[in-house]
């Protein structure tokens, strides 16, 4: 391997390419947030039980439905259990649904889309109608249909949300893979003998993981929303479970008493869905995606 | 036109005979078996042989599929499983309820997001563009039961306004419009920061276009460049989305109905759901299915009646 004396040694601030990449997607003040409630939320995720400053079960009953205090900082449930504990447990179990359910949706996308894109004819026309099909009625009608169906084990959960997000994830791989297939130099590429696996590998991948992640920053909200929605119906994760769901529609029951476990549980949902979708339009700019479907 | 028509129809009953098959084989691809979740793991097995007759488990997939097409042909979608009312009824007594909620939200949504655009795009770059832009990111990803709880919560509990909970009746239209207010603004917020920011986009392309620079030339009033030279131009790209938007607000309706205990579309498949009441919950699936098929439908063919462009490109 040669190296170019001649050319000036491109200026990099700071190092390897991923605090590069931080480095732009902080640069904005909604970047900043998104980026900020991402990474807040991942450490909350994995360090729970270390952060929380109560045990998440432990009943108080004296204590119950308080407002905010030196002692319980967001307030009590009806129980009498801590509000932050059982949110920031819930910080967990939100994600640990909705990021499986994403990566799942990517990855069964990716294929069909590959598939679709690359072989063309009728195989792309009949995942077309099914891709389709599954977007003709809204995720959580499905999703309701199916937990019915199979009962609400935290597998099905992951299932029903992947086949809701396959469609978006489908559709933008086909697109990318029509759009490089058309390209003047994969064609020559082709001609020149190289395999069907030398152009996904080489030239369409390269195209298709950009705008697949940004999809993917924009459905995890979706997916967190979806699920807590569906634990909140009583369809998805189970009391006592402190999924924020769960916690919500507790409060639901007791609204007239306390505001207080809604209005936290709905403010957590709030940031946390806004983070990544701020996330997701900044990485959009960063990564310099046109996305054609950005609602799923 | 009667080409495109009969494909469009073709396309949409194709994807109603895949949901159908979907929904049939569910039972038979995945584990876990409805009726014993419905009936318990200690019913009496005649019981179940009995339940699983009456909603027509024990056909092949395509039989089912078959049975329930010809049936639902003739308007019968089967027995609700527990009151053994016709699913038909039950779904025609739900569906105006939640069809006025979703078009009411739809309305609003659109009547709020053509001054947004409008204001958006005469200043952009202006600090109102850019809150109402950031606002409308915001609000889109923001899960609509949220919105409906925190509206709840600041209009009845704190501000003691308007009877939040229930549906009214059509009888007394002022009591019915009063609960509808709360759950269409749940609904329309998210829609109408989505169609503004789509305007907006659509309206800045128009905008740059030769006509708008003559219609400038010839001293046209502001307002009116925008709200009947551009608009006209840029409102085919929010009727796409309607189809769409119809059925996402169909979705995010069972939310709202069962916060705001309205009758509804949404509290019935709830219901459903929650008793795991198979052939309703089906007929609602269903229902909820061909409504945005046909809105979709319908919003293609109007776009192609208000947008000329599209009319020529198809036919040739």
């Amino acid at each position: 391997m040669s190296v170019d004396l001649a050319a000036p040694p491109t200026p990099r601030r700071g190092g390897p390419a991923s605090l590069q990449l931080v480095r732009r997607i902080v640069a904005t003040p909604s970047g900043a947030f998104g980026f900020t409630v991402a990474v807040l939320l991942v450490v909350v995720a994995v360090f729970a039980p270390v952060l929380a400053p109560h045990d998440y079960t432990a009943l108080d009953i004296e204590h119950r439905l308080e407002g905010p205090s030196s002692t319980y900082w967001l307030g009590t449930d009806n129980l009498g259990r801590d509000l932050l504990s059982r949110l920031m447990m819930g910080v967990r179990i939100a994600l640990q649904i909705a990021v499986p359910a994403v990566v799942l949706g990517v990855l069964v996308g990716l294929l069909l889309g590959l598939a679709a894109g690359y072989l063309g004819g009728k195989v792309d026309t009949a995942i077309v109608v099914i891709l389709d099909a599954i977007q003709s009625f809204p995720s959580v009608v499905l999703a309701l249909a199916v937990l019915a169906l199979l009962g609400s084990s935290s597998w099905a959960i992951v299932l029903v949300l992947a086949v809701a997000f396959v469609p978006s994830f489908g559709r933008v791989t086909r697109t990318s893979v029509q759009a490089v297939q058309a390209l003047p130099y994969v064609d020559a590429e082709r001609n020149l003998g190289a395999g069907t696996l030398r152009i996904i590998g080489r030239h369409v991948l390269p195209n298709v993981v950009p705008p697949l992640i940004v999809l993917m920053a924009m459905n995890l909200p979706s997916a967190i929303g979806i699920e807590s929605g569906l634990a909140f119906l009583g369809l998805g994760v189970q009391p006592p479970t402190p999924d924020w769901g769960v916690i919500l529609s507790e409060g639901f029951a007791r609204i007239r008493e306390s505001p207080w476990p809604v209005l936290w549980t709905c403010g957590v949902l709030a940031v946390s869905t806004l983070g990544f979708t701020f996330l997701g339009e900044r990485l959009r700019d960063v990564l310099d995606v046109r996305t054609t479907e950005v609602r799923s | 036109m009667l080409i495109y028509l009969a494909r469009r129809v073709g396309m949409a009953v194709l994807v109603l005979l895949i949901v159908l098959v979907f929904l049939a084989s569910l039972v038979h691809i995945l584990p876990g078996d409805p009726v014993s979740l419905m009936l318990g793991p200690r019913a009496d097995p005649e019981l179940i042989a009995l339940a699983r007759q009456e909603m027509d488990l024990d056909s092949s997939v395509p039989a089912q599929v078959w049975h329930f097409l010809a049936n639902a042909v003739g308007g019968d979608l089967g027995q609700d499983f527990l009151t053994k009312r016709p699913v038909s009824e039950l779904i025609g007594a739900a569906l105006p309820n939640t069809l006025v909620l979703a078009l009411t939200s739809l309305l609003l949504a659109v009547v709020a997001a053509i001054p947004l655009a409008v204001v958006s795009a005469a200043r952009q770059g202006s600090w109102l563009d850019r809150i109402l832009g950031t606002l409308s990111v915001g609000i889109v990803s923001i899960p609509s039961y949220v919105i409906g709880m925190v509206l709840l919560l600041l209009a009845t509990v704190w501000l003691g306004w308007l009877p939040a909970i229930g549906t009214g009746s059509f009888a007394d239209p002022l009591d019915y419009l009063a609960h509808l207010v709360l759950p269409a603004l749940s609904l329309a917020l998210v829609w109408a920061g989505y169609l503004a920011r789509l305007l907006r986009s659509a309206l800045l392309e128009v905008l740059g276009q030769d006509y708008i620079r003559a219609a400038r030339a010839y001293g046209i009033a502001e307002w009116r460049i925008y709200y009947q030279l551009a608009m006209r131009n840029a409102i085919p790209s929010v009727v796409a989305l309607i189809g769409v938007a119809l059925g996402d607000l169909m979705g995010s309706a069972i939310f709202i109905e069962v916060i705001f205990t309205r009758n509804g579309l949404g509290t019935l498949l709830y219901n459903a759901a929650t008793q795991r009441d198979h052939p309703t919950m089906r007929g609602g699936v269903v229902v909820i299915a061909v409504l945005f098929v046909l809105a979709n439908l319908l919003a293609d063919l109007v776009n192609r009646a208000i947008n000329p462009r599209l009319r020529e490109v198809s036919s040739r």
